[in-house]
């Protein structure tokens, strides 16, 4: 679905059973969910959106209408502006800078040591190796054990972001192709 | 027939094989471009590892390390290093916000045209960059490696060339991605089995190897020398040494997350947590790889002897001579054969994303605002496109001929990525006041700081003694205005200055308002492109 199509799309849900087939809008704009039918019509316009609606209820005088939204982007700001959403922005932006500061200041005070302590850095401490050369090792573990934890922090983040999907209304997810 | 050269046709046989049965399931954008969007997990670890660990990382760096010890290893801790940058802040959310370019994202809520044309022509700049010093080793290298079989430098670049565009053209993405794979397993194979033989011949004793890594004896001006190879500074000599190496790794570290043919790899996973867990997989093998480039370079270092490997073709040769040491010719011609098929892997990872980004950012978007005249344009102008690059890249390598200096192309490459992509992609994804000028500003100030200050660096200035070779002479002779050999530390900045600047200056309610959507879809995957 079109994402400009998306942003003015309209969302109603109806019982199963009071809707025929045959008054829906084009197929990839319905989508069935349990007991009741979605309609996630798509139009150019909010207007359109409306009247579709409209006559819906004037052919089923008994159809109730849960949810209508026409306003432009509805979906995304209600999840943006959503606690549990800038809940876990805040944790993975803590996370993630913390992670980012360590592995780059980690990372340069490698070549900054060698360039301003060489005398300490040339120092052996196991036969021939070298702090430097050790340092240069240890990288590959900090790199490693970073990565690790990052791991562990994002399956965390990714069961937020399901919870905060599943209790935004509307299971929107316009499928296909985006642009 | 020479052993190597029948390794080499059993790949090219495999590979072609691959194409075959790729070229079946590529039909339509989607396919040809992201390979349907189906390969899993571990699949894209090992194809990121192949894309990524060129010829420069196996014979070049196992060369460094066998010529100036430490300093040839900070490439391979830079290198893997570099992948938590992608992982932390770039793969999950590209793969959340973008369909088959690095621009889509950029794009998403800036003007398209100004912001797809400068994303095209830097990722253009970055691809052929790499291309042009893979394809100038290649053919080096293979007319060394099939000495005596009559194919020379002209002959293999050509051969190289010639494979690179029938993958491409013919079996789009998942040919590519599945010839990455069968040269990352290869590549860690043949390192593997040749560092256990070095460990074998120092009897599985690593201090034996150390020691004998710390007095290593060489001729240096006709005067024998002996230095321990742990040591910092023989390769980054003073006064710059020092800085050169910071300015490398901020061109390696900020680089790799920038890198388009890197990049594009993760539209061909279902969704962010598998690219997120096939960054992982890359991870631990690159890091392997790299962790076995130490006893590569010191084993040729200790065993074949700098001396030896000057004598029989240079530092790219450590590795072979080194395989040909320890266990005779047929291992000699295994280990060419792995860097044949790295080489081969990794400039069809670069064609492919020239050409994905020339037809779907500059023709698709640029040229024809986002419409497709005709059904199935977009891949037909890529498959064209990967000709053409493929073409010009032949040409270009056989002009430049077998002793042009083109290694620095990769670290420009590197450090074009680092200034002119990363702070942009950043930016975009980040920062809500970001905006179409300051985009453009970011991107033009990278590309051309990084590719101005190279051309005023030794790698085009200095002055040449009479024992350079005419092909390899500097172009200008004459003292560098810029005493580094890697731009990253003036032009990264630079590049995240501009874009900061250019967005300062102006205002753009529609890309502030269309943040929104950016960040919910870069953190929850909502309306993320699906697999097919």
């Amino acid at each position: 679905m079109n994402r400009e199509l998306y942003r003015n799309n309209c969302h109603a849900t109806v019982p199963l059973r009071d809707v025929e087939e045959s008054l829906l809008p084009a197929a990839p704009a319905t989508e069935i969910l349990s007991g009741r039918i979605g309609l996630r019509a798509a139009y150019a316009r909010p207007p359109d959106c409306v009247d579709c609606l409209t006559r819906l209820t004037s052919a089923y005088g008994r159809l109730t209408v849960y949810s209508v939204e026409a306003s432009p982007m509805s979906n995304w700001s209600r999840i943006y502006e959503s606690p549990s959403y800038k809940r876990m922005v805040a944790q993975k932006t803590r996370a993630v800078t913390a992670m980012m500061v360590f592995f780059i200041a980690y990372y340069f005070a490698l070549p900054v040591l060698v360039a301003y302590w060489p005398d300490v850095m040339a120092r052996q401490v196991w036969g021939y190796v070298n702090w430097a050369y050790l340092f240069a090792f240890s990288q590959f573990l900090m790199a490693w054990g970073v990565a690790y934890v990052y791991m562990r922090y994002a399956s965390r983040f990714d069961s937020m972001a399901a919870s905060i999907l599943s209790e935004a209304d509307g299971r929107p997810v316009p499928g296909g192709e985006g642009e | 027939m020479s052993l190597p050269l029948i390794m080499f046709l059993a790949f090219i046989a495999a590979t072609l094989g691959i194409t075959y049965w790729a070229a079946g399931k590529s039909a339509g954008e989607s396919a040809f471009f992201a390979a349907g969007r189906r390969i899993t997990g571990w699949q894209n670890g090992l194809a990121i590892s192949g894309d990524y660990m060129s010829a420069a990382s196996f014979l070049g760096i196992a060369g460094l390390i066998a010529f100036y010890g430490y300093d040839g290893f900070m490439y391979s801790v830079g290198f893997l290093v570099a992948y938590l940058t992608v992982l932390l802040v770039v793969a999950e959310p590209l793969r959340n916000t973008g369909k088959y370019t690095m621009a889509d994202v950029l794009a998403y809520r800036l003007r398209q045209r100004p912001v797809r044309a400068w994303a095209a022509l830097s990722t253009l700049t970055v691809s052929t960059f790499y291309m042009i010093a893979q394809m100038v080793g290649a053919g080096a290298l293979v007319s060394l490696l099939l000495a005596g079989s009559g194919i020379g430098y002209a002959g293999a670049v050509t051969g190289v060339g010639i494979l690179m565009i029938v993958y491409v053209v013919f079996g789009g993405m998942l040919a590519t991605t599945w010839v990455q794979i069968v040269k990352a397993v290869l590549l860690m194979s043949g390192t593997f089995l040749l560092s256990v033989l070095v460990l074998a011949h120092f009897g599985f004793n690593l201090g034996a190897l150390f020691d004998a890594a710390g007095s290593v004896t060489f001729q240096s001006d006709g005067v024998a020398v002996t230095q321990n190879f742990m040591t910092p500074g023989l390769y980054y000599k003073p006064p710059y040494g020092a800085l050169d190496l910071i300015s490398l790794g901020m061109a390696l570290i900020f680089g790799t997350a920038g890198l388009p043919h890197i990049l594009i790899r993760f539209y061909t996973v279902p969704d962010a947590k598998t690219a997120r867990v096939s960054v992982f997989w890359a991870m631990l093998l690159i890091g392997a790889f790299y962790i076995m480039t130490t006893f590569l370079g010191f084993g040729a270092a200790t065993i074949v002897g700098p001396d030896e490997i000057s004598a029989n073709g240079g530092t790219n040769m450590s590795a072979p001579l080194l395989a040909q040491a320890l266990a005779g010719d047929v291992f000699f011609a295994f280990i060419s054969a792995v860097a044949f098929a790295t080489i081969l892997a990794v400039v069809a990872g670069l064609t492919i994303s020239a050409s994905t980004s020339f037809a779907h950012d500059f023709y698709s978007n640029v040229l024809h605002q986002g419409k497709e005249r005709v059904p199935g344009e977009e891949v037909r102008v890529a498959r064209w496109t990967a000709f053409v690059v493929g073409a010009v890249s032949i040409l270009i390598a056989i002009g430049l001929g077998p002793n042009a200096n083109v290694a620095f192309l990769v670290g420009l490459a590197f450090a074009v990525a680092a200034s002119a992509n990363l702070p942009v992609i950043l930016f975009s994804l980040y920062w809500r006041k970001f905006t179409t000028r300051g985009a453009v500003w970011g991107m033009a100030a990278g590309l051309l700081s990084s590719v101005g200050l190279i051309l005023v660096s030794p790698s085009f200035m200095g002055i040449d003694g009479p024992e350079v070779a005419e092909g390899a002479r500097r172009l200008i002779q004459q003292h560098a205005i810029y005493p580094l050999k890697n731009p990253g530390i003036v032009s990264i900045p630079l590049g995240f200055l501009a874009a900061y600047i250019g967005s300062r200056l102006s205002s753009e309610p529609s890309a502030e308002s269309k943040y929104v959507e950016l960040a919910v879809r870069a953190n929850t995957g909502l309306g993320a492109e699906k697999a097919t």
